[in-house]
């Protein structure tokens, strides 16, 4: 098995026709392969819809489709590190001055 | 064999012709506003082959062909898959225009918050226990 093929495309899907509103939808499709000759492959596909355009015979609007489940998980990500390196940052200055070097 | 091997040639191309309209699924319209669910799709595959030959100590018939040979190599094939999909969010198409509702899974959001406040509570009672321990 070699290295994983990593590709990442963002592809237009078929535009959705609602009454006078004309939506023009994009996709982020990211695909990881492995493959090796003659004895296999293992393929990841991720379909992520990523912004729709909203187009009426007088005006366009692009809207983005928020991932709001995964920022607020990484946002959460983000607050643990910051507490963990806050918290390092306490203890080893606390222990430092608790234990200064003999003979100074 | 021949017939794994276009198999896997065939698993091979499924990547490059995903139909990207799966993750938006069919409008509803309710009230005079058309809604639209919005999924993120996730799916996995993978399939392998392997072929081996009898052992040395395996005696071959004297009259044995060469096709012989060939049906007694053993071949082991295998494929797997998976697939997930998930609901991230639903636009709305009213007479003003189009909004994206953005959907929240709050059960997991809800376990990540669970797992914080420990994170937080075990790094605040070994920072307490470091400041309020005497030296020896």
């Amino acid at each position: 098995m070699g290295l994983p093929e990593q590709r990442i495309r963002l592809v237009a899907a078929d535009p959705i026709e609602v009454g006078a509103w004309r939506l023009l939808p994009s996709v982020l499709v990211s695909t990881s392969s492995v493959q090796s000759q003659n004895k296999g492959s293992r393929h990841f596909v991720r379909l992520r819809p990523a912004s729709i355009v909203v187009a009426s015979e007088n005006s366009a609007e692009w809207i983005e489709i928020p991932n709001t489940t995964g920022n607020v998980l990484s946002t959460m990500a983000a607050a643990a590190a910051g507490i963990a390196l806050v918290s390092s940052l306490i203890i080893a200055v606390s222990l430092i001055l608790k234990n200064p070097r003999e003979g100074r | 064999m021949e017939a794994v091997k276009a198999l896997l040639e065939r698993l091979d191309r499924v990547p490059e012709e995903v139909n990207v309209n799966a993750v938006f699924g069919t409008p509803e319209t309710i009230d005079g506003i058309t809604l639209i669910p919005v999924a993120e799709i996730m799916y996995g595959f993978g399939a392998g082959v392997g072929s081996g030959h009898s052992s040395e100590g395996d005696e071959a018939p004297a009259d044995a062909s060469a096709d012989a040979d060939v049906s007694e190599a053993a071949i082991g094939a295998g494929v797997g898959a998976g697939a997930k999909a998930r609901p991230i969010a639903y636009i709305t198409v009213g007479p003003e225009g189009a909004r994206v509702q953005p959907i929240v899974d709050e059960q997991k959001v809800s376990l990540a918050g669970i797992l914080l406040g420990f994170w937080a509570i075990g790094w605040a009672g070994l920072v307490l226990k470091t400041l309020f321990t005497r030296r020896s």
